[in-house]
């Protein structure tokens, strides 16, 4: 840690002292040439940025009104919509709270990266509101959300075995962006964002690509990015199984008419539990018993792996590679020189002591490696005790943690207004 | 304890957390916003920077700093290695898109003026002027194309990790006489 | 109604195909491969050649210039292109996609209710299979993250571990030059130069803060006398009015292996009390692989072996040397030197010693006409064969180690001497803080004051610590900081820098950097060139007189009360 601030000290010591070689003295005009000037223009986002917050409260509060209040489809929709405007295409998608997990990760174990305000909002207001009313960012707010909302036009149901399985990737997802972001490697979600590119109507070609299937799969399946991958919309889950107030499908008394089951396209509503005997419940307590006395062991079996992965995955960190790259150029008479071991060279540090902060960020990956596999063991873990539980559900409801708050169940449900609202929104 | 209060429990406690975190995260929020900037000591005119920004083209892109520069008649950041010849033919430049102005001042000095629009932040010029000039060009990331992403996708790419943040308040690392 | 739905049908196939042409043409513009820039054309190329062969042709010329227009229009124009073609299918997918939404019609999903899905056993089929697949990809996420650590190699070699894992084995004989130019065996190591060997050191630490100290040891008794490494065993000593004591300490761990106290039989014999900044222990200890020999300030001299026993002990004292003794020991094959200059050049008692290394017996011993000196005598390997170099007023001297004959001598010394010779490339290098440096060519016979020195220089002589030499560059460095390089070719002095801290601790040199440890124990990395460049600082967080030491992955530094090995755990 000590060594990172004095970097940081020593680099802003170097940017006072970035001199310029003088091996031809600037001239002195006699014809009275004035030198023109370098021209610096100022960046544009400072303010912008605590606009973003503000809007971010205001659109946070009014996705739950509609939401939760108001019980409208067509408000939630448009104000993603309009979410998308502002914060994907106007303010070209960054910072986003998916992002900002990193940061909030790489301030939690660095403590000398100071950790931008507006950030930090980003990172803990949907948090709070989630806590609360559950993902109304996700439905209302969130740009990466919006465009895969509007995309969807045929949406197809995925068995439930393959959406459990696909929804343990965004544990994963989450455990590696906090685990390279924590050991300064990368900011992996960012660099693997899928729609910046469209936002910015540029980007790379395999970003535009990837965005692009997506998209594609995005017109089938439910916002496959948030449902499979998105690393924050884990923890909004996490979140919006706490939540104070919650989207309920009848605004009245469920009268198990079954006609929601097909109306979320993602997955999200939990249908009544089969009535069980009192020996089936037993036998279920029995194997909760065992499989929580075995869930640790799983753990460690996975923490040890993830120790043993550390190295390997250390290779995601410039440092670690360059110390390989350099030890590689050195041992091996057919190695060239890359512009990274240029770079080095350039620098005067000697091998040794790159090897040694290598093999130091390498022991942080180690020590991570325990964290994030022992996380991937109890994720697998806890999704299994979680299929030999018995459910008590009387009710058609939405997942307290998976609803995304979208509101596409409400005009189905037969009781209360929604549905006569609907019915006659349809013929006129 | 029933699954609501179990849950009041939790949300409270977690509530908590997220609570002092963010108070913690506040007190110690810097104090400035930042920006991302190059280093120029730092940069080996690798020629990513004209390749891996997210923008189709560059946000970064030379920058001259006249004070520094010599004014030679024989300037290797605008004249290829051999030129044929000290004019601005385009047998003799060295910039792809010819973005320097090359103008006569007086004898036998000669002014470079990088056309913005036209740069495409490859480097060639500065590493021209850093190997034999006085390094008066280099290359800097512009904010008036900037879109300061959360992690800047040339700062991954470059071989000398020559990207970092800077305070906004001093958003360019330009080099200066000592 | 219909028809309405019917036109948004028409819109929405329309703005399909309209999107799907232009992402074909994105496509295409894309994929086509083009260079980075406008001037990877190979055609661009190609002109440029003809040009070159041939400067005067205009035509050439010509077509160039055009061909370099249209290059650049069309590197802009495809980059103009590509931003109209984004935005382009960004309205297009947009138009399809509200047609499509408009054309919908919404119905809701029909639900069969005779279909009893939630059926307990329908109920428990679905759970079965999510437990394969959470099972199956845990199985995955596992073979994953196995097929990692096996099939990617990551191994970041720790620098030095492999030259300190396999110690060589203790030798039998006297050890050749080429492994005595491979180990720390005597003061500043072989030929006294100061330059390590090519060992794999870290030159970035802070001993408080704990980082790249591989270990850290206390030493009982203090001691000016910098440690000597064999391999991966490190000796010091240590010394007080009452007690002389022998450390013999694991070079990889740390730990002292063994402590001695030297076995004098009968009487000790009284002698003057040192100054303080000399001590009780200030001659570097010695060693060849087979045994540790130690000298103290009471003159006496003894050989361990590497187990710790002591094999012989002599004593030549009381020596008549104001401040305290302090010159080291030096080693030629089965032969211990020391230098006893003492008194004054009229006292007949100065002398130089061999000493048999097994039985400590005097093999020869040659008397010298000089002052006391503080320098230490140093076996160096010139063209001519071995000479000991040794400095003390009034002459530079080179002897035969091998029977103790006169050589050369220079008549260029005065006054009090500390800085102990030093040699490179034919060259014999002598300091005196009052006459300055002397460069000699050691190939002289006899008196060669007049006929072989090649040059001297007043600038920046220290008075204590030794000169250093890079094979192009001499530094000298005053106790006061005051660092001084000066050009071999020529003894011109090249520049002066007045650094921080004040030193008893000789330099050394690791590669291409210079490192300088002052008295505070704060190590200067300053670059060996023609130009004065501070490369950084590291501090100890201890006081430090004696001069560092090198071994395999480690630099060693004492402290006044621990021995500091940095490097990696």
């Amino acid at each position: 840690m000590k060594r990172i601030a004095l970097t940081l000290l020593l680099l802003g010591l170097a940017t006072g002292a970035a001199w310029a070689e003088e091996r031809f003295p600037p001239p002195e005009f006699e014809t009275g040439y004035e030198l023109p000037d370098t021209a610096t223009p100022p960046p544009r986002t400072l303010t912008w940025e605590r606009i973003d917050v503000a809007v971010l409260v205001l659109a946070l509060s009014l996705a739950t009104w509609l939401v939760l209040r108001k019980r409208s489809r067509r408000g939630v929709a448009w104000l993603g919509v309009g979410s998308l405007i502002y914060f994907g295409f106007f303010r070209e998608g960054c910072v986003c709270p998916v992002g900002a997990t990193q940061n909030v990760a790489l301030a939690i174990f660095d403590s000398s990266y100071a950790l931008p305000f507006c950030v930090l909002m980003f990172f803990v207001l949907p948090l709070g509101f989630a806590l609360f009313a559950g993902r109304s960012f996700c439905s209302g707010v969130c740009p990466l959300g919006a465009i895969q909302e509007v995309v969807l036009l045929r949406p197809v149901g995925l068995p439930d075995f393959l959406e459990r399985a696909l929804r343990t990737l965004a544990y994963v997802y989450l455990g590696l962006a906090v685990y390279f972001a924590a050991t300064g490697a990368a900011f992996v979600i960012c660099r693997y964002d899928p729609f910046v590119g469209f936002f910015r109507l540029s980007g790379g070609f395999n970003m535009l690509v990837l965005g692009g299937c997506f998209l594609l799969i995005g017109v089938f399946v439910g916002r496959p990015y948030c449902r499979f991958l998105c690393p924050y919309g884990v923890l909004l889950d996490l979140a919006g199984r706490l939540s104070r107030w919650r989207v309920s499908i009848t605004p009245a008394a469920c009268v198990q008419c079954r006609l929601c089951e097909e109306s979320c396209p993602y997955g999200a509503i939990a249908l009544p539990s089969p009535r069980r005997d009192a020996r089936a419940r037993a036998a279920a307590s029995r194997r909760l018993i065992l499989l929580l006395v075995l869930l640790p062991l799983l753990v460690s079996v996975f923490a040890y792996l993830g120790s043993r992965a550390g190295k390997p995955l250390s290779l995601v960190h410039p440092t670690v590679d360059l110390a390989l790259r350099v030890a590689a150029e050195r041992d091996l008479s057919d190695a060239k020189a890359s512009d990274e071991t240029v770079a080095f060279r350039k620098t005067g540090e000697t091998i040794v002591d790159l090897n040694v902060r290598a093999r130091d960020r390498q022991a942080a990956f180690v020590a991570g490696g325990w964290w994030l596999g022992g996380w991937i063991g109890l994720v697998i873990g806890i999704m299994l005790i979680g299929l030999f539980t018995l459910p008590v559900r009387i009710d058609y409801e939405a997942d307290r943690g998976r609803c995304l708050s979208c509101a596409r169940c409400f005009p189905y449900c037969p009781t209360g207004h929604d549905r006569r609202r609907t019915l006659t929104g349809g013929a006129a | 304890m029933s699954r609501t209060s179990r849950r009041d429990f939790l949300r409270g406690l977690t509530l908590l957390g997220v609570g002092a975190a963010t108070g913690v995260g506040i007190v110690r929020a810097g104090q400035d916003d930042t920006v991302w900037q190059i280093d120029p000591m730092k940069c080996i005119q690798c020629g990513r920077c004209a390749t891996h920004c997210v923008l189709a083209e560059s946000a970064v892109k030379a920058v001259h700093v006249h004070l520094l520069c010599g004014h030679c008649d024989l300037c290797t950041a605008f004249f290829e290695p051999e030129p044929i010849d000290l004019n601005t033919g385009a047998e003799n430049q060295l910039c792809p898109t010819g973005a320097i102005e090359r103008n006569f001042i007086e004898e036998p000095y000669f002014s470079y003026v990088i056309d913005e629009p036209l740069c495409i932040g490859c480097g060639k010029c500065v590493k021209g002027c850093e190997m034999f000039g006085n390094g008066s060009m280099f290359l800097q990331i512009r904010h008036d194309r900037c879109t300061n992403c959360n992690a800047c996708s040339i700062g991954d790419a470059c071989p000398s990790k020559a990207i970092s943040r800077v305070p906004a308040s001093t958003p360019y690392l330009l080099k200066s006489t000592h | 109604m219909t028809g309405l739905r019917a036109t948004w049908r028409s819109i929405a196939a329309i703005a399909v195909v309209f999107s799907f042409i232009v992402l074909i043409v994105m496509l295409g513009l894309y994929l086509r491969p083009t260079g980075e820039d406008p001037l990877d054309s190979a055609k661009w190329q190609d002109l440029k050649r003809e040009l070159s062969d041939r400067p005067a042709d205009q035509v050439v010329a010509d077509r160039l210039r055009k061909l370099d227009l249209d290059l650049r229009r069309e590197y802009f124009g495809r980059r103009e292109t590509i931003r109209l073609g984004g935005t382009l299918l960004l309205i297009g997918l947009l138009i399809a996609l509200v047609a499509i939404k408009r054309s919908d019609r919404r119905i809701n999903p029909v639900v069969d209710p005779l279909v009893m899905e939630f059926s307990a056993r329908a109920m428990d089929r679905k759970v079965v299979r999510s437990r394969w697949a959470i099972g199956i990809t845990g199985l995955l996420l596992f073979g994953g993250m196995a097929y990692l650590l096996a099939a990617v190699p990551a191994e970041i070699p720790v620098p030095g571990a492999a030259e300190l894992e396999s110690p060589g084995a203790v030798d039998q004989g006297p050890p050749t030059v080429e492994v005595l130019a491979r180990q720390w065996a005597s003061f500043r190591g072989y030929e006294g130069s100061g330059v390590a060997p090519d060992f794999e050191v870290p030159l970035t630490w802070d001993g408080a803060a704990g980082e790249n100290i591989a270990w850290k040891t206390a030493i009982p008794l203090s001691g000016a006398n910098s440690p000597v490494v064999w391999n991966d065993r490190v000796f010091l000593t240590g010394a007080n009015e009452k007690k002389e004591e022998v450390y013999c300490i694991d070079a990889k761990t740390g730990a002292m292996l063994w402590k001695k106290g030297l076995i004098v039989a009968g009487r000790r014999e009284e002698f003057d009390e040192p100054m303080e900044d000399t001590g009780y222990a200030a001659p570097t200890a010695a060693t060849d692989g087979r045994y540790v020999f130690v000298m103290f300030a009471s003159a006496r001299v003894a050989a361990f072996d590497f187990e710790g026993r002591q094999v012989w002990l002599k004593s030549f004292g009381p020596l008549d040397s104001s401040y305290g003794y302090s010159s080291s020991l030096s080693l030629f094959e089965d032969k211990l030197l020391l230098q006893l200059d003492q008194g004054y050049r009229d006292d007949p008692k100065s002398r130089l010693l061999a000493l048999d290394t097994a039985t400590g017996k005097t093999v020869w011993e040659t008397p010298r006409v000089v002052d006391s000196s503080w320098a230490s005598p140093v076996v160096v390997y010139t063209e001519s064969g071995p000479q000991v170099l040794l400095s003390a007023a009034p002459i530079a001297a080179a002897y035969d180690p091998e029977t103790g004959a006169e050589l050369w001598t220079a008549e260029v010394i005065e006054g009090e001497v500390a800085p102990t010779p030093i040699y490179r490339d034919g060259v014999a290098y002598f300091v005196q803080e009052d006459v300055g440096l002397f460069a000699i060519l050691a190939s002289g016979k006899g008196n060669v004051t007049e006929s072989h020195v090649l040059f001297s220089n007043e600038d920046g002589a220290p008075d204590v610590t030794s000169p250093l030499v890079d094979g192009e560059r001499i530094y000298l460095l005053a106790t006061d900081g005051y660092l001084t390089c000066i050009r071999v070719a020529d003894g011109e002095t090249i520049w002066q820098e007045d650094l921080e801290g004040n030193y008893y601790a000789s330099p050394s040199l690791v590669g291409d950097v210079l490192l300088l440890t002052d008295m505070d124990g704060v190590t200067r990395k300053v670059a060996a060139g023609d130009g004065f460049k501070l490369l950084g600082e590291n501090a100890l967080g201890e006081k430090v007189d004696a001069s560092a030491a090198f071994g395999p992955g480690r630099i060693y530094l004492r402290g006044k009360k621990h021995l500091y090995a940095i490097g990696v755990k």
